[in-house]
């Protein structure tokens, strides 16, 4: 388990799974190019089966409407021809009348005026019949009939009709302008030879003579544009009658009768091709065909310019003779009459279509709005939570960097994740190479290691517990002691993926716990001890007290002075063990309050003035004046003061003096004793133990090596020093120790 | 000049010692007793210039009776001896009003010392007392 970092987590692995599940570009790119792409596929698709739909309308409204045009022509056409057929019936109806045949002049002229009326509405304007027999010419018209002389038309039609072969034949001739009563109109002439074939009864057999030859004098315009006038097409579409030379019958325009289609247009329009009516014409209405189509024209009704109209056209047969002459008729219309039919549609397909478009175009742009400020706030919320992140991580890292204790993570093998500043600098590791070594490995001893991946293990199995141990370090030979407390880490899973270790160097509490503890065991020991030292100071007194007498009364260097020393000797020791046990037996219990140092002091020197005396040591007090109130019990401060004085006297053989001073220091903050003697000193070699419990440098029975620890103990306790300086003879001539005790003086304000 | 001198204590031996030193080493009268009411009563008596006192006694202790006797004599010298050894009680008699504060076991010279020191506080006292008397009767003659 070397492998460096296995187990860290940190931000930058967040990163590519964020980047990827929440990365804005990918959703905006999309996004846009959404918003780009679809819209205007949409809109061709839409606009393109729009356009296919309008055209499939167009072609289809158009066909309906050329095929509307060429039942109108069909049946202008069948009109005419009717027309045409009721003049060839009223003329052969004529010619088989007694009265025309056997020229019954009175009879002929009523006849022929009945006839008349009957043709005059299909565009008839004269009936002329032309006698065979004087070459006269009876004329019926619309101002009754008469008699006159036969007019060189007349003559060549009765020629034409004398002859054998063109018996009971009906003769259409051309269409031709001439000057009918002042005006010119568009004449064609039928006519039909009179035999006298018929009888009655003032002729009972058939004479079959050539009467002569009866002639209806037709106004073609009429005939053609009796029908054809009324036809409109649309809105606007008209029908127009042209001859078999291309001569229009009929035609709205009534500059354009009479005139010659092709040769007009050109007159009118020369920068206009005709070519494709000219076509028509020609090739299909000419030659009597049915149909439709279109062509270009150069105006209509009195609007002028080129455009496109649609012409449906049929023929309509004159008479059944090899000339098989036909007219045709055309009805046409401008296209946009049609457009004009289909227009709404497609204005109404337009809004239809447009409100589509731009619905689906706004639509999406909302879709497209809305995902893109949600993908921002999404993005601006990453930024956020990120920023949040990385600043709560900073704080977290400066917090734990800082922090006085040793902080640091492991997995469950103990290998360690992170450690702090102070964890790096406790274990003189200050790199970053810490991480990957084993926690078990680093300045512990076996079993210190074992208890701390034992407190990991337990900690990983179960992941709300939390284990406090304390174990001791060996760091450079030193030995320190920590106290560490394991806590689990969990993921979002609620698993335990590493612990948390905080640890904190109590080494210095530790020492003064174990000291304490040490006192206060001698202590309790010293209590017991009291009583037992109560009951053995009283029969010691009496012992020594009566040993001391009874030795001046027996004679010096005898055998029984002798024995009263040994009795006197180790009453005495008995007497010191009796006096150290009594020093503890107040020890345990105290109370804090606040302390007049001075106070304490002189009491002390009023308890051991008596023994000062006996000592031959001098006192000098430098105690200074208005000192601060100090915090702590003074029972055991005067232990200690008494403590150090004792052994400040023992120092001090056959003499010496003892100073005692007290002054302010720290401006106020804390107050210095110092207690110093005349003595010997003390050697180099004790000065490192002198606090250390037990240790005495007196004869046994002298001390008990507990008067400095103890005092040591209650000065920490109340968060004063002590502290020495000593000069042996070996150091200086002038010889001596003193004692420094500090003490934090109490606030001002904060005294009880 | 001798003195009267009361010692009381609990245990009867120690009240021998006492009086063995004080009569062998000094011109000291002694009366002892080891019942401290008793004492009590002898102090009211009168007569003693000197009372040594166990501190732990049952009944009355030192202190107690330190304190009773100072109700009618407030001068007379109390020497408080006790096998309790502690700074406490030796500061607790001292304030009390004791003279002195002796810890079992002592040497006899202790004892002595102590005597000898308050024999002479009481010759002062007593010094002082005939000079005031003096001089107030120098006074009064005086006038």
């Amino acid at each position: 388990m070397k492998g460096k970092k296995t187990a860290s987590f940190s931000l930058k692995d967040l990163k590519p799974f964020l980047w990827e599940r929440f990365h804005p570009f990918n959703v905006k790119s999309f996004l846009i190019l959404a918003g780009i792409i679809i819209p205007p596929v949409l809109l061709s698709g839409v606009l393109i089966l729009a356009w296919m739909s309008t055209i499939k309308i167009k072609d289809v409204v158009t066909l309906n409407f050329n095929q509307q045009q060429l039942v109108l022509a069909q049946h202008a056409a069948g009109q005419i021809e009717n027309s045409i057929n009721i003049l060839k019936r009223e003329l052969s109806l004529l010619s088989f009348s007694p009265s025309i045949q056997y020229d019954e002049e009175v009879f002929m002229g009523k006849r022929m005026d009945i006839a008349f009326s009957s043709i005059k509405d299909e565009g008839g304007l004269e009936i002329r019949f032309v006698k065979n027999k004087d070459k006269k010419t009876i004329v019926a018209n619309s101002r009754g009939y008469n008699l006159s002389n036969p007019s060189a038309d007349d003559l060549y039609y009765l020629k034409q009709a004398g002859r054998e072969e063109n018996k009971g034949k009906i003769s259409l001739s051309d269409v031709s302008a001439k000057n009918y009563k002042n005006s010119q109109k568009l004449i064609i002439t039928m006519a039909l030879s009179v035999w006298q074939i018929s009888v009655d009864v003032t002729h009972p057999v058939a004479a079959n003579k050539f009467s002569g030859v009866l002639l209806f004098i037709i106004d073609a315009t009429a005939l053609a544009g009796e029908t054809t006038k009324n036809i409109i097409s649309g809105n606007t579409g008209y029908a127009w009658v042209i001859d078999r030379n291309g001569t229009f019958l009929y035609h709205p325009e009534k500059w354009f009768i009479g005139k010659n289609a092709f040769e007009v247009r050109k007159a009118k329009k020369p920068a206009i091709s005709f070519a494709r009516i000219n076509t028509i014409q020609r090739e299909k209405m000419l030659k009597g065909m049915v149909g439709t189509s279109w062509y270009i024209s150069g105006w209509h009704r009195g609007k002028e310019g080129e455009m496109k109209k649609l012409i449906a056209y049929a023929p309509i047969p004159l008479d059944n003779t090899a000339d098989n002459r036909i007219w045709s008729v055309a009805v046409v219309a401008p296209i946009s009459e049609v457009e004009g039919v289909i227009h709404e549609i497609q204005i109404r397909q337009f809004y239809l279509e447009g409100f589509t478009i731009l619905t689906i175009f706004f639509g999406g742009l909302l879709i497209v709005s809305l995902m893109l400020v949600w993908s921002s706030s999404l993005q601006k919320e990453v930024k956020n939570k990120t920023s949040e992140l990385i600043k709560s991580e900073s704080q977290y890292k400066s917090l734990i960097e800082h922090a006085n204790d040793i902080i640091f993570t492991v997995t469950h093998d103990g290998e360690i994740i992170s450690m702090n500043h102070a964890g790096r600098t406790f274990f003189k590791r200050d790199d970053e190479e810490i991480v990957g070594d084993n926690i078990g490995e680093i300045c512990f001893n076996e079993d210190s290691a074992s208890l701390q991946l034992k407190a990991i293990d337990d900690v990983f199995k179960a992941a709300r517990l939390s284990r406090q141990i304390t174990y001791p370090v060996i760091i450079s030979g030193n030995k320190y002691w920590l106290s560490t407390n394991f806590s689990a880490l969990l993921d979002d899973k609620g698993e335990v993926f590493a612990v948390l270790g905080i640890a904190r160097d109590f080494t210095e509490r530790k020492k003064i716990e174990e000291q304490m503890s040490h006192t206060e065991k001698l202590a309790s020991l010293g209590t017991l001890a009291a009583g037992v030292a109560h009951e053995i100071n009283n029969p010691l007194t009496i012992i020594l007290g009566f040993t001391d007498l009874l030795k001046e009364k027996v004679p010096a260097y005898s055998e029984y002075y002798e024995i009263l020393k040994t009795i006197e000797k180790q009453g005495l020791n008995a007497k010191r063990v009796v006096e150290n046990l009594l020093t503890f037996a107040r020890f345990s219990e105290y109370k804090e309050e606040n302390v007049d140092i001075n106070m304490n002091l002189k009491e002390v020197l009023t308890i051991v003035g008596n023994t000062l005396s006996l000592n031959k040591v001098a006192i000098v007090e430098e105690l200074s004046e208005s000192l601060p109130i100090v915090k702590g019990d003074p029972r055991e401060l005067q232990q200690v003061f008494l403590n150090i004085v004792n052994n400040a006297i023992s120092a001090m053989k056959g003499g010496g003096t003892l100073t005692i001073a007290a002054k302010m220091i720290d401006e106020g903050g804390a107050v210095e004793i110092k207690i110093s003697d005349t003595g010997s000193g003390i050697k180099k070699e004790y000065s490192t133990r002198i606090f250390d419990p037990l240790f005495t440098t007196k004869k046994v029975g002298e001390g008990t090596g507990l008067g400095l620890s103890v005092s040591y103990g209650i000065i920490a306790k109340y968060g004063g020093t002590i502290t020495f300086e000593t000069m042996t003879k070996e150091e200086s001539s002038k010889t001596g120790t003193t004692f420094i005790i500090t003490l934090p003086a109490v606030k001002a304000g904060n005294s009880q | 000049m001798p003195e009267k001198i009361l010692a009381v204590d609990d245990e009867p031996d120690m009240l021998k010692l006492l009086s063995m030193i004080i009569r062998e080493k000094t011109s000291h009268e002694i009366i002892t007793t080891n019942n401290p009411l008793e004492a009590l009563e002898l102090a009211k008596q009168g007569g003693f210039d000197i009372i040594i006192a166990d501190l732990k006694m049952p009944g009355l202790d030192g202190v107690e009776l330190l304190d009773a006797v100072r109700k009618f004599d407030e001068n007379i010298p109390v020497i408080i001896i006790t096998a309790y050894g502690t700074v406490e009680s030796a500061a607790e008699t001292m304030h009390k009003g004791a003279f002195d504060f002796i810890t079992k076991p002592f040497r006899k010279e202790q004892i002595l010392y102590t005597i000898d020191r308050a024999s002479k506080w009481v010759a002062l006292r007593n010094e002082n007392r005939i000079l005031k008397e003096q001089l107030k009767k120098g006074i009064e003659n005086s006038q």
